[in-house]
């Protein structure tokens, strides 16, 4: 088991370490933007991109070399850019020496992108989990809800429903709810308040996105849940209990659902990275402050070592999450040995 | 039942010989020779079994002709919708919905609900809504009283407030010079507000005359000292307070001078305030007197609004100090009314027409007009003629040229080349384009990206997942390994990084999608080739000599093809969400909108015009819904087990 672990994570770094290679490289090949800003901050940055070896100060005899000149007063600075595979070995030279991931160039000048990153996570991060806290338990019982009242009334509407909420994406979801609550009613803020709002309206805030991420999570558990209880209520190990004299109620709980818990509690972690990534979109759409929003506007002003950064840490995130999934499913059901041979 | 019982079945007592029935023992077929009886039922493959499946699940079925009807209006809405999306009309930008049949219902009626909209109430009987055409609005106005602190051509009455922005020292509003007289006897008031009273802190202010007695200096004449009294304040007699001030020597009769309202500003906390709702002065000597006619107010707003007259005499009344005067809580009429913008952008209008656009229209026989004549001459010979009537005629000479020109009734669809008042299904966009014809080109190339993209998917997938299936071992080894890595990578950063790099074009949109798209085809192939391939169906194809393509591509892929199409369909969808989804980020596709272009364009407008947004995702939720049904049908129509389990 733990040997199966290390081997994981170990696969883990080598994925991401290629992933961001790649995307360091993809990305540094694009034809890079000037920072924007004052002339002493754009100094600043360029003068820091020397020490971290990206660039090289070029004097007037190499004029010709220059990429960039800033004029100050009297004094011109010119700087070129070191080839794209030098600066990759000197880019994780930083990583691995230094933690230093680089610095913004258009959101926030000569800001380090790892702490530009880590003011907004925790935004991102309350939002999807009190989301899943929401989605969790209501998908399970909408679930079980229809897995016992099996091709009735309530199993076809909660079915129906939750067909409907898969099918309809997350930002149409939030779409309806702006326009119908926020806009047309003015119950509910129309854009997430910012910091220096009283409680309850920072309350308010959170309850469009909150529902626009529940409403698919809710119907993908609904769904699973169904689908895993029907399964075991038809086996026959439960015929037995009923044979054997307990009432429904309790092989329902006592059985069916302990038995149908082995593939649902991963995918719990499964639907945390499915919210993750699908808050992006609705972060840049009610101008929540989190690292999709991040991303979205780092994509539009082309700040590359943030979205450097924020990429790094969506695709860690979804891989380690990929090895929670597989080794609940051990933890949970004992007899599903991790790594052994089939 | 049984009434003469079988006598073989009689019973367990043998049956006397004699009695046996000679029939009996009569050979049934001793002319006949034995065959195989053919099947009187028809013969079912695996897939025509699956099509009755199938067609047995009525919500697929619904589903599918869903699409079959979403496809078909991709393919011929944008043919014969012949509305162009090319050139922007900003004059018909945002309509409402207007439906054929619908004009007297409440919804898709083409009428918008504007809500405090500022009302010019000029003519007190009759609103216009400032900023609208007032002839556009259907029915009564539901006019209210509301107040605004920004002085408004539209507003009357408030406060003029005083306020000082620094704790230097205080602020003043002074008036114009003017010329006083002493021989005569003036008379101010000013009326405060009883806001003055409710606010901290209280303001501390004082009256002046300022005086020029000579030179340019100003001499102050105390009319109120310092104090916080409010209500309406009169001070008579102010001339013969001027002549006490007279210097000796000084024998003028007038003096330029000003009335100046002194405001205490406060060491610390909030600053102060001031409201003065009107200031008059008079003559009573002279009531013609026009000394006072351009500080006079009884409006602050209209005193406010004397800053912005044509005439540009500043500072009627003005600050001395730092701080600043504006409007407080000015009356405001406001309204919510019911507006018919087809009728704005559409109906008949008056406009000027130049001489050379009418004579086109003489030329193409839509009218008659002499501009000898005048007026009188017009005649409308065709109905298609945008010029309705012609109300007056002007000549402009200049330089030797004149240009002559006509104010005429134009019927604004006929001049914007329609040939019926337009009626827009879904409305219209930001640029003015028909957003249903905008919509379904969207669609369009949406499913063309999900199509193809399906399809280059599920080719890669096939034969990547076939090899890996059917050869296992090392091969499977090194390709599961490469998956891995590549299933590692997000969707949504992989799609961006090839987009950054290959722009936003229909190809990099193709290969960003299909980038990884085919890892789960390839999963689910490799899987199925694990339970086929050592069935014994094809160990006899082997020991008869074929080859592995001939395995893999006649025998074991055929069979286990079910899964494989119903992810495929299942694929679709979510190259569309995913696309839609890259949309929103800003990266859409350019030049071949795509319905998440559509759509996430329209986001922008949530507020003001949200029927884009409704009924682009109307659209959007029912191709996504029809999709999952219709692929949730075929995986219970290929695969009746799995019926009711997810994925």
């Amino acid at each position: 088991m733990t040997r199966y672990i290390l081997k994981r994570i170990g696969l883990i770094f080598f994925t991401a370490f290629i992933i961001l290679s790649l995307t360091f490289i993809l990305m540094k090949s694009l034809p890079s933007d000037l920072p924007a800003g004052t002339v002493d901050a754009r100094i600043a940055f360029y003068e820091n991109q020397v020490r971290l070896g990206y660039y090289f100060r070029v004097d007037s005899a190499q004029i010709h070399l220059a990429e960039v000149i800033i004029i100050r007063g009297t004094e011109r600075y010119m700087y070129a850019e070191y080839p794209v595979m030098a600066q990759y070995l000197r880019w994780i030279g930083n990583i691995v020496r230094e933690w230093d991931w680089g610095t913004s160039t258009r959101i926030s000048l000569n800001e380090s992108a790892i702490e530009i990153i880590a003011k907004r996570i925790p935004y991102t991060i309350r939002l999807n989990l009190i989301a899943l806290f929401i989605a969790v338990p209501l998908g399970f019982v909408f679930g079980i809800w229809a897995a016992l009242k099996k091709n009735k009334a309530t199993d076809h509407i909660i079915s129906t429903f939750v067909m409907l909420f898969i099918s309809i994406p997350s930002f149409v979801v939030i779409s309806y709810l702006m326009a119908f609550f926020a806009y047309g009613l003015g119950w509910l803020p129309s854009q997430w308040p910012a910091d220096n709002n009283p409680t309850n309206v920072k309350v308010l805030g959170y309850i469009i996105p909150v529902a626009a991420l529940c409403f698919g999570t809710i119907a993908g558990f609904a769904r699973y849940t169904r689908a895993e209880l029907t399964e075991v209520m038809s086996s026959e190990f439960l015929l037995l209990a009923r044979t054997k004299g307990l009432t429904r109620r309790q092989t329902v709980i006592r059985h069916a659902m302990r038995n149908s818990m082995v593939p649902i509690v991963p995918m719990i972690i499964g639907q945390f990275i499915g919210i993750l990534s699908g808050s992006v979109v609705l972060e840049s759409l009610y101008g929540i402050p989190g690292i999709g929003n991040l991303f979205v506007t780092a994509l539009t002003q082309k700040d590359y070592n943030v979205i450097m950064v924020d990429m790094a840490i969506f695709t860690l995130i979804g891989l380690f999450a990929a090895l929670l999934v597989d080794l609940s499913y051990g933890i949970v059901d004992p007899r599903i040995r991790m790594g052994a041979r089939k | 039942m049984a009434k003469e019982k079988n006598p073989k079945l009689s019973g367990i007592s043998p049956t006397p010989l004699e009695n046996v029935d000679a029939n009996d023992f009569k050979f049934v077929q001793m002319d006949k020779t034995l065959h195989d009886i053919k099947f009187q039922t028809k013969p079912t493959t695996f897939f025509k079994d699956a099509v009755i499946r199938f067609s047995k699940n009525k919500s697929s079925v619904v589903a599918g002709i869903l699409i079959g009807i979403l496809i078909v209006m991709a393919i011929f809405v944008p043919i014969f919708n012949t509305s162009n999306l090319s050139s922007p009309v900003p004059d018909i930008r945002f309509l409402p919905p207007k439906w054929h049949g619908f004009e007297n219902a409440e919804i898709f009626n083409g009428y918008r609900d504007y809500k405090n909209i500022v009302l010019d109430v000029s003519d007190p009987e009759n609103p216009i809504p400032v900023g609208y055409d007032a002839s556009s609005v259907v029915g009564e106005i539901d006019v209210y009283e509301s107040t605004t602190n920004s002085p408004s051509e539209f507003a009357y009455g408030g406060a003029v407030a005083l306020r000082p922005d620094t704790r230097l020292g205080p602020v003043s509003l002074i008036s114009q010079n003017i010329f006083l007289n002493k021989l005569n006897t003036y008379d101010f008031t000013i009326e405060f507000t009883n806001r003055n009273t409710e606010l901290t802190p209280v303001p501390v202010y004082g009256l002046f005359l300022d005086v020029i007695f000579s030179g340019s200096t100003y001499t102050s004449i105390e009319l109120q000292a310092k104090s916080s009294t409010f209500g309406v304040i009169s001070i008579t007699d102010v001339a013969t307070r001027l002549v006490n001030e007279i210097p000796v020597g000084n024998d003028s009769f007038s003096f330029q001078s000003r009335f100046r309202i002194e405001l205490d500003t406060v060491a610390e906390g909030s600053y102060p305030a001031l409201f003065i709702k009107s200031f008059v002065a008079n003559n009573s000597l002279n009531a013609d007197d026009d000394t006072f006619d351009e500080i006079n107010f009884t409006d602050a707003n209209e005193m406010l609004m004397r800053d912005k007259r044509d005439d540009k005499v500043a500072g009627r009344w003005n600050t001395l100090g730092s701080g600043s005067k504006t409007l407080f809580e000015g009356i405001l009429m406001r309204g919510n009314f019911t507006y018919n913008p087809y009728n704005e952008v559409f109906g008949d209008k008056e406009r000027i027409i130049g001489e050379t656009r009418m004579l086109t229209y003489i030329q193409q026989g839509y009218i008659e007009y002499d501009f000898a004549v005048g007026p009188d001459s017009f005649v409308l010979l065709d109905d298609r003629s945008p010029i309705r009537d012609v109300i007056s005629q002007r000549s402009i000479s200049g330089g030797g040229l004149t240009v002559r020109e006509v104010n005429a009734v134009v019927s604004m669809y006929r001049f914007y080349g329609f040939e019926t008042m337009p009626y827009y299904t879904f409305g219209t966009n930001q640029y003015g384009y028909d957003y249903f014809k905008q919509v379904f080109s969207g669609l369009r190339t949406s499913l063309i990206i999900g199509f193809v993209g399906a399809m280059i998917n599920i080719t890669i997938g096939l034969i990547w997942g076939s090899i890996s299936g059917y050869f296992g071992g090392n091969v499977d080894l090194v390709m599961e390994r490469l998956i891995e890595i590549l299933g590692g990578i997000p969707w949504i950063v992989l799609m961006t990084m090839v987009i950054l790099h290959l722009g936003n074009s229909l190809t990099s949109f193709l290969i960003a999608v299909t980038l990884t798209g085919w890892l789960g085809v390839s999963g689910i192939t490799r899987s199925q080739f694990y339970r086929y391939k050592r069935r014994e169906y094809v160990l006899a194809s082997r020991t008869l000599g074929a080859k592995d393509g001939r395995l893999i591509f006649r025998h074991i892929l055929p069979n286990s093809i079910g899964p494989i199409v119903t992810s495929s369909v299942l694929m679709i969808p979510g190259i569309i969400f995913a696309e839609a989804t890259i949309s929103y980020l800003g990266l859409g596709l350019q030049g071949l909108p795509s319905l998440g272009v559509a759509l996430s364009e329209a986001q922008t407008y949530l507020s003001t015009s949200p029927f884009l947004v409704l009924w682009g995702s109307v659209i959007i939720s029912i191709l996504m819904i029809s999709f999952n049904l219709f692929g949730n049908g075929l995986r219970d129509a290929f695969n009746p087990s799995l019926k009711g389990i997810a994925e």
